[in-house]
């Protein structure tokens, strides 16, 4: 009880932030609790504590240290994590950081890569549709149009199937919408290259970069 | 402008602007192109010879400084400004066994009739044609004729004008293909298993039902990629490349039918059949059937029944009418390969359970249990083949094969082709490597290289950093740079053989089988018969078996193809096999994302 408020708030946030890179929940959910019960503030226990613990987890993975398994397990302890905070959270501090539809293109049914993105960027705290696999360009649009998106997330694990992302950025072209909404795509085939070539805003090798990523076209679709 | 081209020494007039690698595609030199020239891997490198070149920025990305200060470029991405020498990779062909699997054909019912009759000796004064002449005499024999080739009519023209009337007759189904004087020469057959980086082509002689000769050479598709899928977005871009990789296939094999009537000293018309097993793109560019519907879901074929067409209209160097029959497919991914494979084991006959796994860039699994034959196929990506691996290579002279780390003698062994100086690790050495990494502990079960001070103390010398990836070196090249496995080729690895176990997952599910009760584990695909099985288990790309249980049959479609060449009743099988299999579909169930991330472990 003697200690220094700012020691255990120090302690508490590297608990968080070590609970999601640690890879585990229980642990998530003891910090969070600590969290509530010492009166930090739930914005800064998300944002200073989890988030921070997911770029650890994104250095290892750009490691390979890390892989799919563990990304997934990252995101359970973050969620967790945030699960408890939520309720805590001000109404003026929204965690919102943009809304994302995101698909696997038509004629490719592959998922997981897409599923982490979108369970990435969600736990990172955009909204975000996912529209499943073998998604046509009208799907994307009306979706987007619906939800007013800020970013469209493509993915393609095939090199006959990437090309339909120029499909999808033509066709918000045609519709008018290319200047509203940003465009994001990934998959092993697909570059940094690619992207410029089929007219994308940005690529993402990994799902934690697509997070940095999307924030990124966030703020540059606000500016 | 000419670029000479070493060590064969050939010099090609190549227009400006045009790719090292887009020059050799067009004169048919052989030079693998795992990505098709997109700029993502190093397969097609070659060696610039007495001059300088520039150095892309895809050259810097994926080549080493020591490399392009001795002249290697990406061949995709070297343009002929100017006259230019290049040395290309070393190439081995003998780089894959085809260790056919054919079992002992006693007696058979042929796919060919090769039978001889009599027409009446006194043909008088009638003026019935001579062609409906020998109908009579074939349906005496219980043989209907329903077609005749041309070839077929004139011999028989000239045969009756020589007052020959014993005549051979040899008929494919209701087609008399050929009519000559009777003699005891065999005719042949020729089994072809097209594979995305192999073409394995069997002589037949289908007198005797021995297997003479099996002939392989590289796909000439290859320079369009390593993996079918880059084929298809070739085809895609424009209508006459589709043209252009079904001349590539055809100019192959009859390069390959050229080398053995020569060596065999036979005349063309000699070889009166031809069967092809391969996979639905292979299949489709052979016959010249788009494939742009291949290329995604829900991977509709134009064909997937048995195809015979005439060896004229495929412009295969043969008898005009020689049949060439294509075995039929499963579906649009699932090819006459995985058909060719089921034949070959007999697998509709068998009353025992067994699996069929092909380990390649598309895993192809087939399981038959109580009768009932399941399909399964999932994308396994090049890894493999070693390709997009830091240190990989194909297996060259000098690419290391075979690794081993023996922990009471202390001493890591490795085996290269043809036992020349290590320059690379191909595929099945990076299988065993991290099968032998996961045992000794530097890798954990996850596929997780242990920090360094965790690693058996005898090994720790070997840890490298590989840019910031965590690396382990297994040996040195002549100039003295380590060849090392990083731990994202552990994790290329781990997804290709996660593809593969996901697959075998699924049909053993849907059979509702447990790896005990498998009685047998077959390793198919020309890549297996040089994989270790113990690696393979222990890495869990085989269901857990003893290791008693796991058998190598080699390139088991070529095999296929060979039974279906020989006798009726395989070729048959072919037919039910296409129909009768349960096509199990993995990607759209719900479980898919659990099962396959359980997969990736390297263990059971």
């Amino acid at each position: 009880m003697n200690a220094p408020a700012v020691d255990e708030r120090g302690i508490v946030l590297a608990g968080l932030a070590d609970s999601v890179w640690k890879l585990d929940p229980a642990m998530a959910t003891e910090f969070a609790n600590r969290a509530i019960a010492i009166g930090i503030d739930a914005y800064d226990a998300i944002n200073d504590g989890l988030a921070k613990g997911m770029m650890v987890v994104s250095g290892k993975f750009d490691r390979r240290e890390y892989f799919v398994p563990e990304l997934l397990r990252a995101a359970k302890a973050m969620n967790t994590g945030i699960d408890i905070l939520k309720p805590y959270l001000r109404v003026d501090a929204t965690t919102h950081k943009g809304t994302v539809v995101i698909a696997t293109v038509k004629g490719d049914i592959h998922q997981i890569g897409k599923n982490l993105v979108a369970l990435m960027l969600r736990t990172a705290g955009f909204t975000v549709h996912d529209l499943g696999v073998n998604c046509p360009a009208e799907k994307y649009l009306a979706k987007a149009k619906e939800e007013n998106a800020d970013i469209i997330g493509m993915s393609a694990l095939m090199t006959t199937t990437m090309l339909y992302m120029e499909t999808v950025t033509q066709t918000l072209q045609q519709e008018g919408m290319r200047d509203r909404i940003r465009v994001m795509i990934g998959g092993a085939p697909v570059s940094e290259t690619f992207a410029k070539k089929v007219g994308a805003d940005a690529y993402a090798s990994h799902a934690a970069m697509a997070v940095e990523v999307a924030k990124e076209l966030v703020a540059s679709r606000v500016a | 402008m000419s670029l000479t081209i070493l060590p064969e020494g050939r010099t090609l007039a190549v227009g400006p602007g045009i790719s090292v690698l887009e020059a050799c595609r067009e004169h048919d030199i052989d030079l693998p192109g795992i990505c098709g020239g997109r700029g993502r891997c190093r397969e097609c490198r070659v060696t610039v010879i007495g001059r300088d070149a520039a150095v892309s920025a895809l050259d810097k990305a994926l080549l080493e400084p020591g490399d392009l200060s001795r002249g290697w470029r990406l061949s995709c991405q070297l343009s002929v400004d100017g006259d230019l020498t290049v040395e290309l990779p070393p190439v081995s062909l003998k780089l894959l066994d085809p260790g056919v699997v054919v079992p002992q054909l006693e007696s058979v019912e042929p796919v060919i009739r090769d039978v001889v009759v009599d027409l009446p000796a006194a043909l008088g004064e009638s003026d019935r044609p001579a062609a409906s002449l020998l109908d009579d005499a074939l349906l005496e024999k219980g043989i209907r004729v329903e077609r005749r080739s041309l070839a077929a009519l004139r011999e028989l023209g000239l045969a009756l004008s020589r007052r020959q009337t014993r005549l051979r007759c040899l008929l494919h189904e209701g087609t008399l293909l050929d009519v000559r004087v009777p003699s005891s020469s065999p005719v042949y057959g020729l089994a072809i298993d097209i594979g995305t980086s192999t073409v394995s082509a069997a002589l037949l002689d289908l007198s005797t039902l021995a297997m003479l000769s099996v002939e392989t050479a590289r796909n000439p598709q290859g320079a369009y990629g390593g993996d079918f899928m880059s084929r298809i977005a070739f085809a895609m871009e424009k209508e006459e490349n589709l043209l252009e990789l079904h001349n590539k296939i055809v100019g192959g094999i009859n390069r390959m039918i050229e080398r053995l009537v020569m060596s065999y000293g036979l005349a063309r018309n000699d070889i009166v059949l031809v069967t092809v097993a391969g996979n639905a793109v292979m299949h489709h560019l052979f016959f010249g059937l788009d494939v742009k519907t291949l290329g995604g879901f829900p991977f509709r074929p134009v064909l997937n029944e048995l195809a015979v067409v005439p060896a004229a209209e495929l412009a295969l160097r043969l008898s005009p009418a020689t049949p060439v029959v294509g075995l039929p497919l499963i579906s649009g991914y699932i090819g006459a390969d995985t058909v060719g494979v089921v034949v070959a084991l007999d697998l509709l006959a068998r009353s025992d359970t067994v699996i069929a796994v092909d380990v390649g860039t598309n895993a192809e699994v087939a399981l038959v249990h109580r009768g009932k034959l399941y399909v399964c196929s999932a994308p396994a990506g090049p890894a493999f083949e070693g390709a997009q691996m830091a240190c990989g290579t194909q297996a060259r002279p000098g690419a290391i094969t075979k690794i081993a780390i023996d922990d009471k003698r202390r001493e890591l062994r490795i085996a290269t082709v043809e036992e020349k100086p290590p320059f690379g690790i191909a595929g099945t050495g990076i299988v065993d490597a991290i099968a032998e990494l996961a045992r000794v502990g530097v890798l954990d079960d996850s596929g997780r290289m242990l920090e360094t001070n965790d690693w058996p103390a005898w090994l720790r010398e070997r840890a490298h950093l590989a840019g910031e990836m965590k690396a382990f070196v297994f040996a040195h090249d002549a100039d003295n740079r380590p060849l090392y496995v990083h731990q994202g080729d552990v994790r290329e690895l781990q997804l290709a053989k996660a593809a593969t176990a996901t697959a075998i997952h699924y049909v053993m599910a849907a059979a509702n089988v447990t790896a005990a009760e498998l009685d047998r584990v077959y390793v198919a695909g020309a890549f297996g018969s040089y994989l270790d099985p113990v690696s393979m288990l222990r890495i869990a790309l085989l269901p857990d078996v003893p290791r008693e249980r796991v058998e190598f049959i080699g390139n088991a479609a070529l095999a296929g193809a060979v039974l279906a060449t020989l006798s009726r009743r395989h070729l048959e099988n072919a037919v039910r096999v296409a129909r009768e299999a349960v096509r199990v579909d993995m990607a759209t169930d719900e479980s898919f994302q659990d099962v396959f991330v359980d997969k990736l472990r390297l263990a059971h």
